[in-house]
């Protein structure tokens, strides 16, 4: 059985591994999806709404966590829920997280071929993406969090440099407003949209092993989210006043036209995007090992394998799965369905379990 | 020795292999630098070859080609380090015609040994025959907003006539026509006969919106010089051209949306002296009544400024006395000419490119969902709505000659 004796997850590091492993999802089309969503204003409180509700299954979740210190689903679910049941839903889950984490490598690809590697094939951005995530989510979890630590400042740095630069430059404030604007049925449809940000959370489930003080979890989880909240809200107020509410739903990649817009007096800046989409690729990369490295530790977990070898055994699926929407629409199509299928796990996971638990009075 | 070489050496060699190649490398010396297109209709014949396409489009009922005509700039020639005898120019046009905007720009490299980048283009300038069509709104331009590579930033211009003239300028100075145009724009915050510069992006922001718009007039002269000045008006349903505002009125204009800058108002004073008004600094704040079904506008424009002009014989009675009366001829002269174009706007194109709408959007969104559709289209509410206008003008400075009034002491 799985044991590990160091616990390295302290609360610091879950916030930032939280946030940054949030971050970079929903970023590009967001403003997009959401504002059509809404059908026009409110995006951001659907947001709001949106992060409210995710801390409150954070909180949940870390309920669950708190009754095992140490343990994580596959160790703690047994006793719970009976071994098979709960070796089906892991490897379901585990199986979510594969199909997501191709298709962000697919995004990556997708939107790294528009605007900068016109020429290079998908197969290679994929490909090359996937070698190199692959080579970090091997390192294991100390790695994982040196790395987000590093990169989050510089992902967080850019996109305040954007938001600022734009809100200075192009932001039209009467495009922005009003603000409050429609009834709850709109921001239950912009929160649907919005879901997709916020599922990464998931791998807390898999991770608790390794928290230093589980009693905390559910504030480095609602800290993480609200960090995340924060940025999509203001991206989305400022991409309607950058473009307009009609304007917005028509652009693919609202956020990388933000940051094509900006220009500095004197041509001092210029093609800012491709400096943006580096550091997007860079936000996604963190996305991408560290859920691979939640797959691969699934896995040895619920097959007693070794982890290092079963983070590079299912490269061929990412791979494959990464090629397998056709074009931009069936893309998004399947990102939807995921976005409902990762809330279903991440909702009933904590309500099922606990319930069962108390029922059964276990822990 | 040999296990270094297996474990430095190797993985050296596979590096090599996989770094050097770069699928997106071009040479600077083989790009071409589009920096402006102009797009016309045409009938001329593709080429002969293509004749057979051609016949089978007009059958579709689709006779009309687009010429496009790119301005390529030579980056190596432009320099000009002791090349002093090949006094070439620093660009070159290149014009095809096609059914698609971008085959026609694609057609550019069966010209030239050039590879053409998009990234750098300034100016995209359309005819107004084809902005009057419905080729404008079936989406003659939705090329350059699909493209990656376009930006949103690039200037919008509707020339009067052909849009390839206007890359065929010949200034004085021997500047590239796209970059000398970008230029003239720019220098909108000295005059206000012409509207605030036009990007693409704001052209797709209103079209998406349905609102409708104004865009500059740049004409080209007969010395093939060009002139800014004036403003089109797009209807916002159609998203084509719907007719034009003239000077005076693009003045007008630009005093009610607050987009005016810099420039001159003149108008005789009481005895019938003319006097020019210098605006400084010009606001305007729109402030929406609604009272249930009612909608009004009330129209705060305050002026700032200083009398650069008075053509009054005999000296100059600077006095406070004349500054005061001065102030209320402006007045009255920004007030005629701000209500003649609202009533031609109301009256005649019934069409709101003030944007209105967006204040009772902000003020009350029910009621905007209510008029939305139909603002200045269908049911036209526009044309209807009282708007007052508040007008405020304040001369703060009288130039350096005159003698003020009061004695010092």
């Amino acid at each position: 059985m799985f044991v590990t004796k160091d616990r390295k997850l302290s609360t610091g590091s879950l916030i930032i591994l939280i946030a940054s492993t949030l971050l970079g999802v929903g970023i590009l089309t967001g403003p997009r999806s959401i504002t059509a969503a809404v059908d026009g204003f409110g995006g951001w409180i659907a947001v709001l709404l949106t992060g409210l509700l995710f801390i409150l299954i954070a909180y949940a979740a870390a309920y669950l966590i708190n009754m095992f210190p140490g343990e994580n689903i596959i160790l703690f679910g047994p006793a719970i829920v009976t071994k098979p049941i709960n070796n089906t839903i892991c490897f379901l889950y585990l199986l979510y997280f594969i199909i997501s984490t191709a298709l962000y490598s697919r995004n990556v690809a997708d939107v790294m071929k528009l605007y900068v590697l016109d020429t290079t094939p998908t197969t290679v951005i994929i490909g090359s993406f996937l070698l190199v995530s692959t080579y970090t989510a091997v390192q294991g979890i100390n790695v994982l969090i040196r790395l987000n630590m590093l990169l989050f400042p510089i992902i967080f740095g850019m996109l305040g440099i954007i938001l600022v630069l734009n809100a200075g430059g192009e932001f039209n404030f009467t495009e922005a407003r009003p603000f409050f604007v429609g009834d709850f049925l709109t921001y239950l449809n912009g929160m649907k949209s919005s879901l997709d940000i916020f599922i990464g959370i998931g791998i807390i489930y898999f991770l608790s092993v390794f928290l230093r003080t589980p009693e905390k979890t559910g504030y480095a989880l609602s800290t993480g989210i609200i960090i995340v909240t924060l940025i999509n809200m203001i991206i989305i107020v400022i991409s309607l006043g950058v473009f307009n509410f009609a304007s917005v739903q028509n652009i693919v990649y609202p956020t990388v036209e933000l940051a094509k817009d900006i220009q500095l007096p004197g041509a001092f800046l210029e093609r800012t995007e491709s400096l943006f989409m580096t550091i997007w690729v860079l936000a996604i990369f963190n996305v991408v090992s560290v859920t691979q490295y939640t797959v691969s530790l699934g896995i040895s977990q619920l097959f007693n394998r070794k982890r290092k070898l079963w983070v590079v055994w299912p490269l061929p699926i990412y791979f494959l799965i990464a090629l397998a929407p056709r074009n931009i629409d069936e893309f998004f199509y399947w990102r939807s369905i995921l976005s409902y299928v990762g809330f279903s796990f991440l909702l009933a996971i904590p309500l099922v379990y606990i319930l069962i638990a108390k029922i059964r009075k276990v822990a | 020795m040999r296990a270094c070489l297996y474990k430095t050496g190797i993985p050296c060699l596979i590096a090599v292999l996989l770094l050097s190649g770069c699928w997106d490398l071009q040479e600077i010396e083989e790009r071409g630098l589009v920096i402006g297109l102009a797009l016309d209709l045409t009938d001329e014949e593709v080429d002969p070859e293509n004749m057979e396409t051609y016949e089978e489009w007009k059958k579709k009922g689709e006779p009309d080609r687009v010429r496009l005509t790119g301005q390529v700039a030579v980056p190596t020639q432009q320099g000009g380090n002791g090349q002093s005898e090949t006094e070439s120019q620093p660009y070159f046009n290149m014009s095809t015609v096609s059914h698609s905007v971008f085959d026609a720009l694609r057609l550019f490299s069966t010209r030239s040994s050039r590879t053409f980048t998009l990234d750098h283009i300034k100016l995209v300038a359309v005819s107004d025959n084809i902005a009057a069509s419905d080729h404008f709104n079936e989406g003659l331009l939705d090329f350059f907003l699909r493209d990656h590579q376009m930006r949103r930033r690039m200037l919008f211009f509707v020339t009067e006539g052909e849009a390839s003239q206007l890359l065929e300028l010949e200034g004085q100075f021997n500047e590239i026509p796209a970059m000398k145009i970008e230029a003239v724009s720019e220098n909108y915050s000295r005059s206000n006969r012409i509207p605030h510069p036009f990007a693409i992006g704001t052209l797709s922001d209103e079209i998406a919106k349905e609102t409708s718009f104004i865009i500059r007039k740049i004409k080209v002269t007969k010395d093939k010089d060009i002139k800014v000045a004036g403003a089109l008006l797009f209807d916002g349903k159609f998203s084509k051209l719907a007719g034009e505002l003239g000077e005076q009125e693009t003045i007008a204009y630009n005093l009610i949306v607050g987009e005016h800058q810099n420039g001159i108002i003149t108008a005789p004073d009481k005895q019938g002296h003319i006097a020019a008004f210098e605006i400084f600094s010009a606001d305007s704040k729109i402030k929406p009544t609604i009272k249930r079904d009612n909608i009004s506008f009330d129209i705060h424009i305050s002026a700032t400024g200083h009398l650069g002009e008075t053509q009054y014989p005999g000296g100059n009675p600077l006095t406070s006395k004349y500054i005061k009366e001065v102030e209320e001829v402006m007045k009255k002269e920004i007030e005629t000419e701000v209500n003649k174009v609202t009533e031609k706007l109301q009256k005649e194109f019934k069409l709101d490119p003030f944007n209105l709408l967006d204040e009772i959007r902000v003020k009350n969104y029910k009621m905007y969902e209510k008029v939305r559709r139909n603002w200045d289209q269908g049911e036209k509410i526009f044309s209807d709505v009282p708007i007052r206008f508040h007008i405020d003008t304040k001369i703060e400075r009288i130039g350096i000659s005159g003698k003020p009034e009061q004695k010092e002491g």
